[in-house]
């Protein structure tokens, strides 16, 4: 029987990541293409020993259900430890699949995964007693905290990678921004940034916020100032080229949430 | 042990494999080299473009992200995979009759990072396209407009492939 007491059973966050993953897996991109390529590239011999395909084809109705199954479950609060963690491995699963379809191309879905794993330990650590391990109040904050931190880091490295790869010219030509412009910049987008000097002065703010953003959450509170940044970054971001991350900082507000709560603020 | 320090632990051991593909520009999976933009062009930059020709003779050049509907960022590689693999032609073949008819009769729309598909209108179809490796000159565009496209920084083209039905 469903009860509104079920509902409040599992952590917030792990509701955002069964929404988001939902939103991911009915798409069509998880939905109808991808899986069609599958037996051009498995009729490829050197393709299919160097990428390490496995066939999914037949079973890819199947697994989707799962998934979506999984989702809904998650949402409504069923045994949470159970359904978060069929959920994570379904997903792991299934985006290792389509990763491998195309393996030059970067996963971006790695924070979907690590806050999967964070949510699984959240939800378990309601249940499971480890007399070894116990399991305070505190464990939970600190949980939230190495979330933050690995969304902290992506900022970090997405940074440091635009250092090492792009050098001092990746803000200062400010190429890649140019290009992207000319490929899906919104008209916004190109008014404000149509000329060389603007392009560069956004270049290099992305490069100083991505690197240093992190530093925030070493001051009181800096969780939410970190939020706060970063969801503004990527309004931007959508703004003026189209690219939201959406499945990023949807998580933010939920992180707050069960962070205010751990800590008895709410 | 503590759940905090066993926690940490996997943290910083994430954190060293996390650094070592933004060092080496490595992705793998599920880590990521955080690259997607991190690039230092040399001279000439070379990206995919489509030509969908219509049924009336009309011509549009398009990105690959506007003919098949997958992330814009994994689409180029998704038909350079496809049209350089050693498959089976008829599967090569299937997958380009695919293509013209998802354009001209399962038209879908925006989401998240994978763009809307190229418009068609009822009368004329699309009934051939050619994919070309172009060369593109920032230089040539510099200064941009609300109308400014790939098209516009275009300084040559190598022809990749065709299909016709």
């Amino acid at each position: 029987m469903l009860s509104y007491q079920m509902f409040f059973q599992s952590n917030l966050i792990s509701k955002v990541l069964a929404f988001t993953i939902l939103a991911l897996v009915a798409s069509r991109e998880y939905g109808i293409f991808l899986p069609s390529i599958e037996p051009i590239m498995l009729s490829d011999s050197s393709f299919k020993e160097e990428a390490k395909i496995f066939s999914l084809v037949q079973f890819y109705p199947v697994a989707r259900a799962f998934l979506i199954g999984s989702c809904i479950l998650v949402f409504i609060g069923v045994y949470p430890a159970i359904t978060v963690t069929l959920l994570v491995i379904g997903f792991l699963f299934l985006d290792c699949y389509f990763a491998n379809l195309t393996p030059e191309v970067w996963p971006n879905f790695f924070h979907l995964h690590f806050i999967g794993i964070c949510c699984i330990l959240l939800e378990s650590l309601r249940y499971l007693e480890f007399p070894a391990m116990p399991a305070s109040p505190e464990v939970f904050t600190t949980v939230y905290q190495v979330i933050f931190i690995q969304i902290g880091l992506i900022y970090f490295f997405s940074g440091l990678a635009k250092l090492i790869h792009g050098g001092v010219a990746w803000a200062h030509n400010a190429e890649s921004l140019h290009l992207i412009l000319l490929m899906r910049g919104s008209s916004l987008g190109k008014l404000i940034l149509s000329r060389p000097f603007p392009r560069r002065m956004a270049g290099t703010g992305t490069i100083i916020f991505e690197l240093f953003v992190p530093v925030l959450l070493f001051i009181p509170n800096g969780f939410v100032y970190l939020s706060i940044s970063a969801f503004l970054f990527h309004m931007a971001t959508y703004a003026f080229i189209r690219i939201s991350f959406w499945h990023l900082w949807g998580f933010f507000p939920a992180l707050i949430f069960e962070i205010l709560r751990s800590s008895g603020r709410i | 042990m503590h759940i905090s320090s066993v926690l940490v632990t996997a943290l910083c051991v994430s954190v060293l494999i996390q650094l070592y593909c933004v060092i080496f520009n490595v992705n793998k999976w599920p880590f990521v080299a955080q690259n997607m933009f991190a690039h230092k062009y040399k001279g000439l930059i070379k990206r995919m473009v489509v030509v969908l020709y219509r049924e009336n003779g009309n011509k549009c050049l398009v990105l690959p992200g506007d003919v098949i509907p997958v992330a814009f960022f994994r689409a180029q590689r998704v038909l350079l995979n496809i049209y350089t693999s050693k498959a089976n032609s008829e599967n090569i073949e299937q997958f380009s009759r695919d293509l013209l008819h998802r354009l001209n009769y399962q038209p879908w729309t925006k989401f998240d990072e994978i763009n809307k598909s190229v418009a068609c209108s009822e009368n004329n179809k699309f009934i051939a396209f050619k994919i070309y490796i172009a060369e593109l000159d920032l230089i040539k565009e510099e200064r941009l407009t609300k109308n400014s496209t790939i098209e516009d920084v275009i300084s040559k083209t190598h022809f990749f492939c065709e299909y016709r039905s």
